[in-house]
Formats: structure tokens, sequence, C-alpha cells
């Protein structure tokens, strides 16, 4: 899983790279490479079930138990 | 195409068609208001509707304030650089929520109703990795299939009702206004919200509509004909189903699964699923083009067509992690979303509209 993982990766890496250090666009190269990143962590964390604390229920916390907003 | 500007080859008319889409893929998961609602979910379709047409023409006048520009921009001019940031990279958050609640659906679907040996993530996968090849085509490509969209579900749902006259019962919808004040209230804030608040994301595609001018009219003549659609179906559903309706997931796959004509043809949720796929891949693509150009404009790129399929990536994972199981996603729909939903959809746009009037910005009326 892992291996494959990395494979898939190491190909979109392939595809997306190269043009963008060809015609030298450092400002998207860096944003690209964080994503890049936070993409890599969040599949390999998926891919070992690590816990990973859900946005979504984040939203429901704010809302339900600090504002009070919510339905039911 | 430059992405900093996109100046528009958006029709009119594709915009009416895109937003009737848009909405027709939430008409098919309706069941969150019927739990709420139940025999008077149409009463709720109605004012829902209303509601939904004001959050509508507050978006509106906020992005005809500042034509030609995207939510991301109109923050940015309106609370400047650094609040500006701010308020965008919630509405980013937002967007992007958007985006992987609604593929989980995709998945949920699938996976509970026509293929249950399939992992859920095998199903994401192939569904953004089309949805990311259509956004790197553009908004132009996107909504140029609006109209095949909208046609394959007008001609599914008059099928459906045809096939279905004889299992309609209308007594199912006595008694009529009994059920608590507070239901109707809740369920109109989800209609109003939900399906039809979900076209603020619109305010990052009106900068490539043709002419601005009309696309007030568009946007709200296609909201009309996705709320008649919409009230078409909450009576079919009830009608056939009466109060069984509740205990689905989705109700309408339920509906049509009803359909029997002869022993011949049957197993018309066939029918459903399609429409259910292609018109979520719709609104999906639409959904994940504006985040693209959302983020294209805060991180202040040339081309967000890099990013496209990482971004994917992305969302595959949150939406495989946001839930761990079916319930939780039965509670967020109807008691957390729609409270989340008007905080970007009202309370954000009125702020920045009450802000640019005092700060005196912005056009006053008309239009070029």
């Amino acid at each position: 899983m892992i291996i494959f993982l990395i494979i898939v990766f190491a190909i979109i890496a392939l595809i997306n790279v190269p043009p963008l250090i060809r015609e030298k666009q450092w400002r998207e190269l860096t944003v690209y490479s964080g994503f890049f990143a936070l993409a890599v962590t969040l599949s390999m964390l998926l891919a070992l079930g690590v816990d990973i604390p859900s946005p979504i229920k984040g939203v429901q916390y704010i809302i339900k138990d600090v504002l009070h907003l919510n339905y039911k | 195409m430059d992405i900093a500007t996109h100046k528009g080859t958006i029709t009119n008319k594709q915009l009416l068609l895109a937003v009737a889409c848009f909405i027709f893929g939430s008409t098919l998961q309706s069941s969150f208001s019927i739990g709420v609602t139940k025999q008077d979910t149409w009463i709720v379709v109605i004012t829902g509707f209303i509601v939904g047409a004001i959050v509508a023409l507050i978006c509106l006048t906020l992005s005809s304030k500042f034509p030609g520009k995207t939510i991301i921009e109109i923050n940015e001019i309106v609370y400047g650089k650094v609040i500006g940031k701010v308020v965008s990279s919630l509405y980013i958050f937002v967007i992007f929520s958007s985006v992987y609640l609604n593929t989980r659906d995709v998945g949920n679907f699938i996976v509970r109703d026509t293929m249950p040996q399939t992992p859920l993530a095998a199903i994401l996968i192939i569904f953004i990795f089309v949805c990311a090849f259509a956004v790197n085509k553009g908004i132009v490509a996107i909504v140029r299939l609006g109209f095949l969209f909208f046609l394959l579900y007008i001609i599914a749902l008059i099928i459906s009702i045809i096939l279905l006259l004889n299992n309609m019962n209308f007594s199912y919808f006595s008694p009529s206004f009994t059920l608590p004040i507070m239901n109707y209230v809740q369920g109109t804030h989800i209609i109003g919200l939900i399906p039809f608040g979900e076209v603020y994301i619109f305010m990052m595609i009106y900068p490539s509509v043709d002419k601005n001018c009309k696309v007030k009219k568009s946007v709200l003549s296609g909201m009309l004909i996705a709320a008649i659609a919409m009230l078409i179906i909450a009576i079919r559903d009830w009608s056939v189903l009466g109060s069984t309706a509740t205990i689905f997931k989705l109700p309408t796959y339920q509906t049509v699964s009803v359909i029997e004509v002869g022993e011949t043809l049957s197993r018309a949720e066939a029918l459903f699923s399609i429409s259910f796929v292609v018109l979520l891949f719709f609104k999906i693509s639409v959904m994940y083009y504006a985040l693209m150009i959302a983020f294209a404009q805060i991180f202040n790129i040339k081309s967000y067509k890099p990013l496209t399929y990482i971004v994917g990536i992305i969302s595959i994972c949150l939406s495989i992690l946001i839930y761990d199981s079916v319930s939780e996603n039965a509670y967020f729909a109807p008691n957390i979303a729609p409270t989340y939903v008007t905080f970007f959809a009202v309370v954000l746009p009125i702020l920045a509209l009450l802000i640019a009037k005092a700060r005196g910005i912005g056009r006053k009326r008309g239009c070029t």
C-alpha cells in the first residue's frame, strides 16, 4: 500500500514539476510543494491507519458546543 | 487563458442551466429535510426557495458592486490585505468542505446501494480523477455539459412520474400543518441554505460570465426551475412512499425503485443512479473549479492547473476521514450544516456589503 502510494506520488510529481522548473515559476513551485507535502502526509497517515482529527467534527464542535446554534 | 482575470466566455443561458443543474444535484439528496418536515416537505420547499432566493440576491448584490471580481478578490478590497486573506481562507475552508462532503455522499451512495463489495477509496479515486480532468479543462467546458445533464434529468423525472402515477396516493399528505413550528423553521433553513444557499459558490464564477448585467436574472430563473423540480420530487416521493420515506437514506432512490410495469420494466433505480452520479459530478466539478480559482488567487499564482490533481488527492483523503459512520453524516447535514452555510452565504456577504458602503467603495448601481 505504502509502496503503491509512493509510486503514484512519484508519477504525479514527474508530470507536474518539470514544466514548472523549465518555466522558472518558483512561486508556483513553492505552493505546489506545500500541497504536495500535505497530500503525502495525509494519505500516508490514512494508509498507516492513524486517527486524523476530522475538520468537519471541528466545525460541529464550534457550532454545537461553543455557539449552541444547532438544531436538536 | 489568464487565470487572474479569466474574462468570460460563459453565456447567461449556460449560467442558468449550470445553476439549475447545480441545485438538481442536491435535490437527489433530499433526505435530510424529509426526516424533519415529513408530509409537509412540499411547503418547506416553497418557503425554502424564497429564503434561498434572498440569500442568492445578497451574494449577487455583493458581486455586482465589484464587477469582474471573485469573492476572494472582493474580500481583499473590502477588508484590506491581511484580514482579507483570513476571511478568504475561511471561504476556502468552506468550499473545500463542500467538495469533500459531496464526494463522500457519492461514495456512500455507490457503496451502499450499488457496489457493496468495493472499498470507498476506489470509488472516490475514480470519481475525483474524472472531476479533476474536467476542472483542468476549465469552467467553460464544465458548463457546456449543463445542457446535456439538464435534459437527462428532466427526461428521467418525467418518465419516473408517468410510471409512478399508479402508485401515488395523495391521502398521505393529510394532516397538513400539524408539526411543531420549529420543524418548519428548521426545514426552511435546510432547504433554503443547503441546496439554494450553496449558490454562493457561484460568486467565484460570475466574473467569467459574458454580460454581467443579466446575471441576476439567469441565476434566479435557474433557481426557480430547480425549485419547481424539487417541489415535484417532494410531492412524488411522499405520495408514493408515505411516512416510510423518513427511514430511507435516499427517499428518491427508493421511490424510483417502486416502479414496476408488468414484469418487464422494473429496477428503474438505475436511471436514478445515473442521474445522481452525473449531476453530482457536475456539482462537484463546479465547486472544485471554484476552489482551484480561490487557491490560485489567494496564493497569487498564474495557473491552478498543476495543483488540481494534488488538491484532488487531499480531498479524497479528507472525504474518507471526515466521518467514522453514516449516522454521523446523517446528523451533520440537517442539524449543523444549515448554520455553517448561513455564516458564509449570509453573514459574511452582508458584513462585506456594510463595510463597502461605510468605506464608500464599490460601484453604486447599474451595469456596463
